[in-house]
């Protein structure tokens, strides 16, 4: 199945594929049962980085990471956690 | 020790200068900068007087920390009355300007009265003196400094100073220094212009007595390891502020288009990744990043700006390096007036610090004044021809330096959103606390900003409390209280110790009591040693003074709002969508826990546990 992946500018240097690397956007093909906690691995963000995980629209706490399933078409988004700026 | 233990006193109606000691049990109460000037101001002056007379004072102030080994260490806080707001005012500044005042000997500048022409301040060392500011009068911060550096024959000279924009009562102008760091909120920068104040020039060679030397070199160690070994450090050095941009983009907290809309289709052409992507041109945005003095983060980006873009083309005066985008400049300069530009926010960013104006307050008005024109209440004849449409880039780039040089509708635009939604029959639109414009957080997705927002002394601000994890776990406004009031407690005793609220990164209330225990603490202090307890109350005592300066002043608990839009209209998307800020909810709580009553006035039993 297919989902699409939103990486935010301070992970990409994680990030291997070289299209999302660049723009931030891809689509990835990936098996059903797909979890965040996979997703997080492909793109090689190391485990326990600082992140918040946005799933079409609604946040994945940090203990649910490897529970939840992705579904055809979901877009998750990858970013660093809100601080001041 | 940690203090000089002087503050240097200057009437600029009578031209005199003195030199007289810090009020010790005031420190041992307040700290420093933010904290122990506002007890200055509240001793020194009538709440009620009108921010831009004689009679308001103007406070230069560094911390403990300033001027020190600390990491970061080169805070030095503003406080006076603010125009924009009538309310306190405490904007603080990094860069240099701060440790040169400490190391020239003073813990305190006090600015009172008003010179009959312009002047500027020369402190070096024990030679203070006041000299005529007539010849740069009209000009720019840039060129104040560099003039002044030149003319004292020495580039190490710290400068802060004020534009044209302060020196015409523009609501929002800040105090420059080192030409791209402000003490930036609530319209300081006006104050000094009131006061016919164009610079502060100061160089110092004096050192600053440890408590125990050695204890505090450990602390330093120990607590500059901490920071380097931090994540949030790290984002922090590599991407700057502006990494948030994609994260509150993405949660949907991202003010657009006048707090219209809380997403942004254009964060892929601001955001970190686009200053470091080389354009058609081959141009690069960023160059490097800066640090402050003792700053081991170095979150300042420097950046430059595209020959071949419109607003520098043929204006090679901008073809250099300077401050480039930090996150609340993207926001300001970027989404909320709908533009994406990089080289237009850039250039504005430019503006801003030439002329000395705060970049959050300019593009919020910009954005009210947008939507002004989008309901037919503004129109081109009234903005010199503008057509000030959300996304319009030359709009942002031609009203920057409008304002900043008060030209056309730039003098409408230096009003505030407040005064000129009302003028404008709106005042609604005005997307303000107290006057004072909000920074990039929306807080219909974020409640507990929410509640810092309209409780903040100073107006809307994003920098005086810390509730961004909670928000970031639940988007309803339940239990926001309780971190909303301790956060405004511990920063404000950060904010008085000298050093950068960025340190919290990687520090807690253990790493700021390593550094004030062996730096200030004496047996001879009656409080006792310094401990986390003390350090918090601290805090709290602040907080609660500053609310007593504005009840004072003649606020009430009605300034403790948020805009209709906020209360009224749901966020449009994100993870929030539906729901609205519930302040009703969160107030009385937050009162409660505060010890003041459902007038928001603390109880004498508040005032009297505190010592205020
Ligand atoms: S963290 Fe940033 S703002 Fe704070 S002192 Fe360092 S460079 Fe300056």
């Amino acid at each position: 199945m297919k989902v699409n992946v939103r990486v935010a500018s301070a992970l990409r240097e994680f990030v291997s594929d070289e299209n999302i690397a660049d723009s931030g956007r891809g689509e990835l093909v990936v098996e059903p049962g797909t979890t965040p906690a996979d997703i997080i691995r492909l793109m090689n963000i190391p485990e326990n980085h600082r992140l918040m995980v946005i799933l079409d629209g609604s946040m994945v706490p940090r203990p649910e990471l490897a529970q939840v399933q992705l579904q055809e078409g979901q877009t998750i988004s990858l970013n660093p956690p809100i601080q001041a700026g | 020790m940690g203090w000089q233990n002087r503050i240097l006193r200057v009437n600029l109606t009578d031209g005199s200068i003195r030199e007289e000691p810090l009020v010790a049990q005031w420190a041992q109460q307040y700290l420093g900068a933010r904290g122990l000037a506002t007890k200055y101001l509240w001793e020194g002056m009538d709440p009620a007087t009108d921010a831009m007379a004689p009679e308001n004072m103007l406070i230069f102030a560094t911390g403990p920390l300033t001027g020190t080994m600390a990491s970061t260490g080169g805070r030095y806080t503003v406080v006076t009355k603010g125009p924009l707001t009538n309310a306190i005012a405490c904007s603080n500044s990094g860069g240099k300007f701060g440790a040169e005042l400490k190391l020239a000997g003073y813990d305190m500048l006090i600015v009172e009265g008003r010179s009959p022409k312009p002047v500027y301040l020369l402190i070096i060392d024990d030679k203070v003196e006041l000299i005529d500011a007539g010849e740069y009068w009209g000009t720019t911060v840039w060129h104040t400094e560099e003039t002044l550096k030149k003319v004292h024959k020495d580039p190490q000279i710290k400068v802060a100073s004020i534009g044209v924009a302060g020196e015409q009562g523009v609501k929002y102008a800040c105090i420059v220094n080192d030409l791209h760091r402000a003490a930036g909120r609530s319209g300081v920068g006006a104050v000094m212009g009131s006061k016919n104040l164009k610079a502060v020039a100061a160089r110092g060679s004096r050192g600053v007595r440890m408590k125990d030397a050695t204890a505090f070199l450990g602390a330093c160690s120990s607590t500059q390891t901490k920071l380097a070994a931090s994540p949030d450090r790290e984002g922090l050095t590599k991407y700057g502020t502006n990494e948030m941009i994609d994260t509150m983009n993405e949660f949907g907290g991202l003010p657009t288009n006048n707090f219209r809309e809380v997403q942004f289709e254009g964060t892929d052409n601001i955001n970190p990744s686009a200053m470091v992507k080389a354009n058609a041109n081959g141009h690069v945005n960023l160059v490097t990043n800066k640090a402050c003095f003792g700053c081991t983060i170095g979150c300042g980006r420097i950046a430059h700006i595209d020959k071949e873009h419109f607003s520098v083309r043929d204006r090679k005066e901008y073809w250099h390096a300077s401050g480039g985008l930090e996150y609340e400049t993207a926001y300001a300069l970027g989404p909320v007036v709908g533009i994406d530009d990089i080289d237009a926010l850039t250039f504005a960013g430019y503006m801003m610090n030439e002329h000395g104006m705060d970049p959050i307050s300019f593009g919020v008005t910009l954005a009210a004044a947008m939507e002004l024109y989008d309901l037919g209440l503004l129109d081109a004849s009234k903005t010199d021809g503008i057509e000030l449409k959300f996304g319009n880039v030359e709009a942002l780039t031609i009203m920057a330096e409008k304002t900043g040089k008060q030209e056309g509708f730039g003098k409408e635009l230096g009003l505030g959103s407040r005064l000129l939604c009302e003028k404008y029959g709106r005042p609604d639109l005005a997307m303000a606390v107290k006057g004072q414009e909000f920074a990039g957080y929306d807080s219909r997705a974020l409640q507990g900003m929410g509640l810092g927002y309209a409780t903040s002394n100073r107006g809307a601000c994003h920098l005086k409390h810390d509730v961004f994890s909670e928000d970031m776990a639940d988007q309803s406004g339940t239990g926001k209280a309780k971190p909303c009031k301790d956060s405004q407690d511990k920063i404000a005793m950060i904010d008085s110790t000298g050093v950068c609220l960025f340190t919290t990164a990687a520090w807690d209330t253990g790493e700021f009591l390593q550094l004030i225990h062996a730096a200030c603490s004496t047996p001879s202090d009656p409080h006792g040693d310094w401990t986390s307890e003390r350090l918090l109350q601290t805090g709290e005592r602040i907080w609660n003074l500053e609310r007593q300066f504005n009840l004072a002043a003649g606020l009430t608990k009605a300034d403790d709002s948020l805009p209709p839009r906020l209360l009224n209209d749901p966020a449009p998307s994100g993870v929030a969508k539906g729901r609205v800020a519930e302040l009703d909810k969160m107030l009385p709580e937050y009162y409660e826990l505060r010890g003041w009553n459902a007038d928001g006035i603390p109880t004498a039993e508040t005032v009297s546990r505190l010592g205020l």
